[in-house]
Formats: structure tokens, C-alpha cells, sequence
């Protein structure tokens, strides 16, 4: 990285995930996380790799798919950006939408924040309980009878 | 920056091999808030019932969406009006226990968003005589509306939707025009509501 270009536009940063993964991204990909964009500040030298501490590069290279669509200021009109939003989410599996949404949360990239838990309250509604637990492995530690007074208690929201 | 991510409650399947990791209830509290308060409120309180983590946050909710719509207008349907109070209880039990002060939307749905097709097809047209609206007295209403206004402040959104059978039912807390934070509100209401707000 010999580049002493101070076009902002043309400058890139390296982005280094916890398992030593290195990413050359745009710096302007990169800002769409305030993160790092308050790390940037911070550093004398944007040479050196930035590293992104809890993001593993399986996880880092996606928040990078997203950012470089939403930092592109091309002509995808925001439905086609939505529609985008809608395919890069259903792609992904639980364990990486876990994943995800802690590294947009780290990262605080704010879109993809939104994006995520909303893909994830989506995959609740809808559902019975039962069928939540099922989905997300959740592990019920009620005796049986605080679930029954928890049902009790309201009725409401436990019918279809 | 802690960023500590809770301990991991995983259930060992033994059928094929897999470690089953619970994907919602080892998020940081501070995500599983944002995620349960995407959801309408109902859901949001059957989900917190599946464990102990996910109960604790349920007061903490930072959007409460109240709606009555599975029940019918109309008597002869099977969702009858008469379950209307354990609606009511529902709302005053959720309301109790929300804990919160960052409450930034507060909905509250009671009629039919499509009123007037349920009423007129189902109750009219059938020549059920029984259809009728949730009987809701002005001080319940009142208590209601009034609870987001309670909060120190960051209500964005106030979304009413409110039919009522006597015209003097519906009024609402002034408190609601003072808040000049408030960016969206969306008011739905009947004739007689509406004239009998303005007349004062």
C-alpha cells in the first residue's frame, strides 16, 4: 500500500477481521461504518491494516458486500436497493445472520442494523411459541408450572 | 468497549451430531430489545414467555403495538366481541409490567382497520342485529393514551385507531398537542368522535 493519493475518493483502507483476514476496500465503502470512520479519525497513518476486532473474515467480507452496494451512488432507484436489501438477507443462514447482526452492531453500520433485525423479527411473526423455539433453539428453563401461570396470566397473547 | 457476548446456552442434539446454539436469546440484551420491538406486541409477549432471558426484557420494550382486530364485529363470527376483555386485560397487564422510559412508538388499534367491510358485509348484510363495537369507556381510553405521554420523553410515533360507541368517549389527553417531539402521528376516528373533540 504505497498510495499517496488525497483524493478521498480513490483511497482505500485495509480492514484487518479477528482471524487475521485482510480486505482492501474504497475508504468511502469503509465510512458507512461510524466505527471505523471514528477509528480513521483517530489514526495517523491509514496504511496500517484497521482491525475490526469481534468480526471474523466469513462475516466481514459480507458486511464489505453490503457497504460497497450502499456506498455506490449509482443509478439503482431505492426499490431496486430494497429488493438488493431483501436477496442479501434471505441468502444468509441463522448462525450467519447471528453473526451479522453483532458486527453491524460493533460496526454500527445503521442499514444493515435495521436490515438484519428486521429479517430476524420477520422469522418470529407468524410463528406459534412453540414453533420460535423450535426455529432458534431456545432452551425452555420454566418449570412447568411458572409457563402455565405465564399463560394464565394472559391469555390474550397466547391465542390464534 | 465490552462487547462481551453473553454465555452461550447450546443443547447438544444427539440424532445428528450437531451443536444447536439458541440463535435469539444470546444476542446482547441491548439487540434482542431491538428485535422483540419490531414485533405487535402480542407476539412480542408470547415470544417473552419462552425463557427466563428473553422474559426479563420484555419490560423494556422500546415499541408497544396494541390491536384488537382478531376479534369480529360481529357476534355470530367465532372471534365474538365478548373476548374483548381479556383484550383490555391484556393492554393493562402489558402497560403494568413495561418498564422502560425509551418507549419511541406507541399504536394502539381499537377497530378494524377494514371496519367498514367487516361491519356492513358480515353484521349487516347477514342481518345480524349484534354486531357492535368494543365498549370502551373514556377513563380506560384515557389511561391508555396517556401512559406513552407518561415518559420522559422519545416518543416518535403515536398511531390511534379508536372507535367508540358514545360520542364522549373518545377524548383525547392534551398532553398529546404539547409534544412537539412527536413526528408522526396517525389519528383514525369516527364522525361523532371527531365533532365531539372539536366542540370543546
Amino acid at each position: 500500500m504505497a498510495s499517496t493519493s488525497t483524493s478521498t475518493l480513490s483511497r482505500k483502507l485495509i480492514l484487518k477481521s479477528s482471524d487475521g483476514e485482510k480486505f482492501e476496500v474504497d475508504e468511502n465503502v469503509a465510512m458507512q461504518s461510524q466505527t471505523i470512520k471514528h477509528m480513521i479519525e483517530d489514526l495517523d497513518d491509514i496504511n496500517s491494516p484497521i482491525p475490526v476486532s469481534i468480526v471474523t473474515g466469513t462475516i466481514l467480507s459480507k458486511v464489505i458486500e453490503y457497504c460497497k452496494k450502499h456506498a455506490t451512488e449509482d443509478s439503482d432507484s431505492d426499490e431496486q436497493l430494497k429488493q438488493w436489501d431483501k436477496e442479501y438477507a434471505n441468502n444468509m443462514d441463522l448462525n450467519t445472520l447471528y453473526y451479522l447482526l453483532l458486527a453491524a452492531n460493533y460496526m454500527e453500520i445503521k442499514g444493515l442494523l435495521e436490515l438484519i433485525t428486521q429479517c430476524v423479527a420477520d422469522m418470529i411473526k407468524g410463528k406459534s411459541p412453540e414453533e420460535i423455539r423450535a426455529h432458534f433453539n431456545i432452551k425452555n428453563d420454566f418449570t412447568p408450572q411458572e409457563e402455565a401461570n405465564i399463560r394464565n396470566e394472559n391469555p390474550w397473547a397466547f391465542e390464534n | 468497549m465490552d462487547r462481551s457476548l453473553k454465555p452461550c446456552t447450546t443443547v447438544w442434539n444427539v440424532n445428528n451430531h450437531k451443536l444447536l446454539v439458541d440463535r435469539l436469546t444470546n444476542l446482547p440484551d441491548e439487540l434482542l430489545i431491538r428485535v422483540i420491538s419490531l414485533l405487535p406486541t402480542k407476539d412480542a409477549t408470547a415470544t417473552c414467555a419462552l425463557s427466563k432471558s428473553l422474559k426479563r426484557i420484555f419490560p423494556l420494550l422500546t415499541s408497544l403495538d396494541f390491536d384488537v382486530s382478531p376479534i369480529s364485529l360481529c357476534l355470530k363470527q367465532p372471534y365474538a366481541i365478548k373476548r374483548f376483555p381479556t383484550f383490555v386485560t391484556f393492554v393493562n397487564t402489558v402497560l403494568q409490567a413495561h418498564k422502560s422510559q425509551h418507549l419511541t412508538k406507541f399504536r394502539l388499534q381499537v377497530s378494524g382497520g377494514d371496519f367498514d367491510t367487516v361491519y356492513f358485509n358480515c353484521c349487516i348484510g347477514s342481518g345480524c342485529s349484534q354486531g357492535s363495537l368494543p365498549h370502551l369507556k373514556s377513563p380506560q381510553l384515557n389511561t391508555w393514551i396517556s401512559y406513552p405521554l407518561t415518559l420522559c420523553g422519545g416518543l416518535r410515533e403515536l398511531d390511534l385507531c379508536i372507535l367508540v360507541r358514545e360520542p364522549g368517549d373518545g377524548q383525547l389527553p392534551p398532553a398529546i398537542f404539547t409534544r412537539s417531539q412527536l413526528c408522526i402521528v396517525l389519528l383514525d376516528y369516527d364522525e361523532s368522535w371527531f365533532k365531539n373533540l372539536f366542540s370543546k
